[in-house]
């Protein structure tokens, strides 16, 4: 029983910063950006992985999160001097950092039992109680908990502290500059949250479940909101009631976790967006039918 | 050459040439069109349409999966129109969203499937990241069909798809149905990137689509020469993958084609850098006299 | 011949659930050059785009000379604004030009001899034969602008419609096309031009309509352009957007 809270703890602080942060990529357009990153940090944690064979080597960890900042830094390269569109720009580079990273895992697949291709894909959520901290006879967290706890806090601080540069950044990048703001290093700030947020939730669920951690949420909140604080106080919510609601189902239907939880927060938005266009319809009917 | 007399080896080299020929012809008017992270967002909602096709029918006959591939994408590409028609939501977020929820679904699919047992004959992780050895040589047969119908239509049409793609307004303004070209361009895309999945997997297949054409547009900005490129590094990217992926045991044969692909790119990357730089001297020159 | 190139009944266009133009009723004159003026988001570009059938009306009925479009589509051609052109893409001048060419309802056609004499004779005519197989992001603003004014002649249409071509573009280069559009005005082609510099309305049009949302004001730019009916269309913006154009 202890465990199950353990895990749906371990989901939130997945779930929170990344349905936080969503909303500024999602304003910025850049959540396939995000998505990109998530997929790119992947041969950075085969290779933390391999070389400490642990999972807890901090520096290591923080490697694989610069080279998911470097992945923004040669999307931009590819777009701006050699003229390739973004979006193939993003396509090229994501998908053949991961693909390295699928190779090193086939590669040594053999010599580390913890990593293996599933766990890319699903996570490894179920498990993570097991690596439990005891203190002073108490059970206090887990090695993944303990992990996600600074980063969540980390991003809880930015925001607060950095709410108005941050929406200027997302909202009008331009305007931010006539201002005389650094809206490079904003961006910078952001793009580095992301991608260590990809590497520490990348053993809880996987690198491709991330991208709809950080969209699903952000998307149904800006849905039902126009007002900043609200969509990220929204989204936060949606993110954790998503994953409360996730891990039961999955526990009812005993099918993987992670998954699960981004099948649930899509159930959200999909219902979202289709009481709002119920709405907008008889909205029109009604307004049509007056005109007529 | 014994290598070659092997029946498994021929029919992997068979089918990936066919699946790079197809997906990368294609892939190009994707990439004019601006669509390549929505073929991203295609190939990974195409997992969720095996699923349900193997739970339904119980078999894993190629053509069944196809079936249910094909649909799913179809889905996912209608489910991308109605939310940008209908919601605030920029391009990028809709592609996230659709690719997000079909796949996560997929997965979900794929661990109930593994729970009840089944996935011991149905083995439909491979379809995640590719088994070349899946392929059956009626499977090749049918693929070099379908890659022969969807070139006819690209030779057929391709004018009208590169024109579209540049200036769908103007196109719109002569009377030709933008919707009508968009669902024909869409429609290819899908039926190529289900072709792939057995070879390459879902999660990389639209990679094949959008990384031959990235490297040939650094080479020309001609559409015929750029339709023959994209197309020959397309088949150079999966033989040499395919073959990569055979000197090493238990290798999965996407991710390789997609390494091959990429130093491609590289070399293209490369040329284009150093005749731009002796280019650039020259047009200067000339542009003087232009005024 | 008809007298009216276009004419627009009780148009009527909602975009974003915002009313952008509102039961506009005007008609054009054929064979002149036509100038639709107004500020900045009085609906000029989305009047063009409605008349063409690129965004769709709530309300209204568009005539040109006299057919509804499905009739008259060959004759008409529509020049893109610059900024909304994506000047990366891998396409060249000629084919560009050549797109005018392209047969609707014969588009599998390749470009025949008669074709190929037309779209040369359009490359001359906008001086841009020595450049047709530049990639388009490698030329100046006029020459862009002029690569679209090329493929509007190859289409060899009575109606060109052009949205903003005068903006980025030097005083020569538009000199240069005011000039080809003076002679195809004088071969009795009909010319409809959005644009928001004032300070030029004067040399440029035969004929304005003044757009806010709604129709302002119509007719020859010499009785038309007084600063009272000026004032209504503009506002207080009238000074920025004059003294914006000269620097």
């Amino acid at each position: 029983m202890m465990g199950n809270w353990l895990i749906i703890m371990t989901a939130i602080l997945v779930a929170l910063p990344a349905s936080l942060l969503g909303v500024f990529l999602m304003m910025r357009k850049m959540v396939m950006v995000g998505d990109a990153i998530s997929h790119a940090v992947l041969p950075g944690i085969v290779v933390a992985y391999l070389l400490t064979d642990s999972r807890d080597s901090f520096p290591m960890l923080l490697g694989a999160a610069v080279m998911g900042v470097l992945t923004t830094v040669f999307i931009d390269f590819l777009n701006r001097r050699i003229r390739i569109q973004q979006d193939a720009a993003i396509g090229t580079a994501f998908t053949f950092l991961f693909a390295l990273g699928v190779l090193l895992i086939a590669f040594f697949a053999g010599t580390n039992t913890d990593l293996d291709q599933e766990c890319v894909l699903y996570g490894d959520l179920e498990t993570s109680f097991l690596d439990q901290r005891i203190w002073n006879g108490y059970l206090v967290g887990t090695g993944a908990i303990f992990q996600l706890l600074p980063l969540n806090l980390l991003v809880l601080i930015v925001i607060i502290v950095a709410l108005r540069p941050l929406t200027v950044w997302a909202f009008n990048s331009d305007f931010g500059q006539l201002l005389g703001m650094k809206t490079g290093r904003w961006q910078l700030l952001v793009m580095s949250l992301v991608s260590i947020h990809a590497v520490f939730s990348f053993e809880s669920v996987g690198a491709i479940m991330v991208v709809g951690m950080l969209v699903l949420p952000a998307a149904a909140a800006y849905l039902i909101s126009n007002k900043l604080p609200f969509v990220l106080i929204l989204s936060a919510s949606i993110g954790i009631l998503g994953c409360i609601a996730g891990f039961f189902v999955a526990l009812w239907l005993n099918v993987s976790i992670a998954p699960t939880i981004v099948s649930i927060c899509g159930l959200f938005f999909t219902m979202t967006w289709f009481i709002q266009w119920l709405r907008k319809e008889r909205k029109t009917l009604s307004t049509g039918s007056v005109n007529n | 050459m014994n290598y070659f007399a092997d029946p498994t080896i021929q029919r992997m080299f068979l089918g990936t040439i066919v699946i790079g020929v197809t997906a990368s012809a294609v892939g190009v008017f994707a990439f004019l069109r601006k669509k390549a992270l929505v073929g991203d967002a295609i190939s990974h909602a195409i997992l969720p349409g095996v699923a349900v096709a193997y739970l339904a029918t119980e078999t894993r006959e190629t053509w069944v999966l196809m079936l249910g591939a094909v649909i799913a994408g179809w889905l996912a590409t209608q489910f991308m129109d109605t939310l940008s028609r209908t919601t605030k939501l920029k391009a990028d977020s809709v592609v996230a969203i659709v690719l997000s929820i079909f796949f996560a679904v997929g997965l979900v699919l794929i661990s109930w499937i593994q729970g009840t047992g089944k996935d011991a004959q149905a083995g439909l992780s491979d379809f995640l990241f590719g088994k070349i050895a899946a392929i059956s040589t009626q499977d090749i047969y049918a693929f070099a069909v379908l890659a022969v119908f969807l070139l006819l239509l690209l030779f057929w049409k391709y004018k009208t798809f590169y024109f579209l793609a540049f200036n769908a307004e103007y196109l719109k303004v002569r009377g030709f149905s933008i919707r009508w070209n968009d669902l024909l361009i869409s429609t290819a895309s899908i039926l190529a990137i289900a072709m792939g999945i057995q070879a390459v997997g879902v999660v990389l297949m639209s990679a094949l689509l959008i990384i031959p054409v990235a490297g040939a547009r650094m080479l020309t900005f001609r559409i015929l020469p750029l339709l023959a490129i994209s197309v020959l590094f397309g088949v150079v990217g999966a033989v040499g993958g395919a073959f990569s992926s055979t000197l090493a045991p238990n290798m999965p044969t996407g991710p390789w084609i997609i390494v091959v692909l990429f130093f491609i790119v590289v070399v293209c990357f490369v040329i284009r850098y150093f005749s731009e730089r002796t280019k650039r001297t020259t047009i200067s020159k000339t542009q003087r006299h232009d005024g | 011949m008809e007298k009216h190139c276009i004419s627009v009944e009780n148009l009527r266009v909602n975009y974003h659930q915002q009313v952008a133009l509102e039961s506009l009723s005007v008609e054009l004159p054929a064979g002149k050059i036509t100038g639709v003026i107004g500020p900045n988001g009085s609906g000029k570009t989305t009047f063009l785009k409605a008349i063409l059938g690129i965004v769709t009306p709530t309300t209204g009925t568009i005539r040109f000379f006299g057919q509804s479009l499905d009739q008259v589509r060959e004759k008409v051609a529509y020049v893109p604004q610059r900024e909304s052109v994506d000047w990366d893409f891998p396409i060249s001048v000629y084919d560009v030009v050549s797109m005018g060419r392209l047969n609707p309802k014969k588009w599998w056609q390749r470009v025949g001899t008669e074709d190929l004499r037309i779209i040369k004779d359009a490359l001359a005519q906008v001086n841009l034969t020595e450049l047709q197989h530049r990639q388009i992001g490698q030329l100046s603003g006029g020459q862009q602008q002029r690569v679209f004014l090329a493929r509007a002649l190859a289409q060899q249409a009575s109606l060109i419609v052009m949205d903003e071509p005068f903006v980025g573009v030097d005083i020569a280069s538009q000199d240069a096309i005011l000039k080809v559009l003076q002679n195809l005005r004088d071969e009795g082609k009909s010319i409809v031009i959005v644009h928001h510099d004032l300070s030029t309305v004067a040399t440029y049009f035969d004929y304005v309509i003044l757009l806010n949302n709604k129709l302002v004001a119509a007719g020859e730019t010499k009785e038309l352009l007084k600063p009272e009916t000026l004032a209504k269309a503009y506002g207080h913006s009238l000074l920025f957007q004059s003294t914006s154009s000269e620097s």
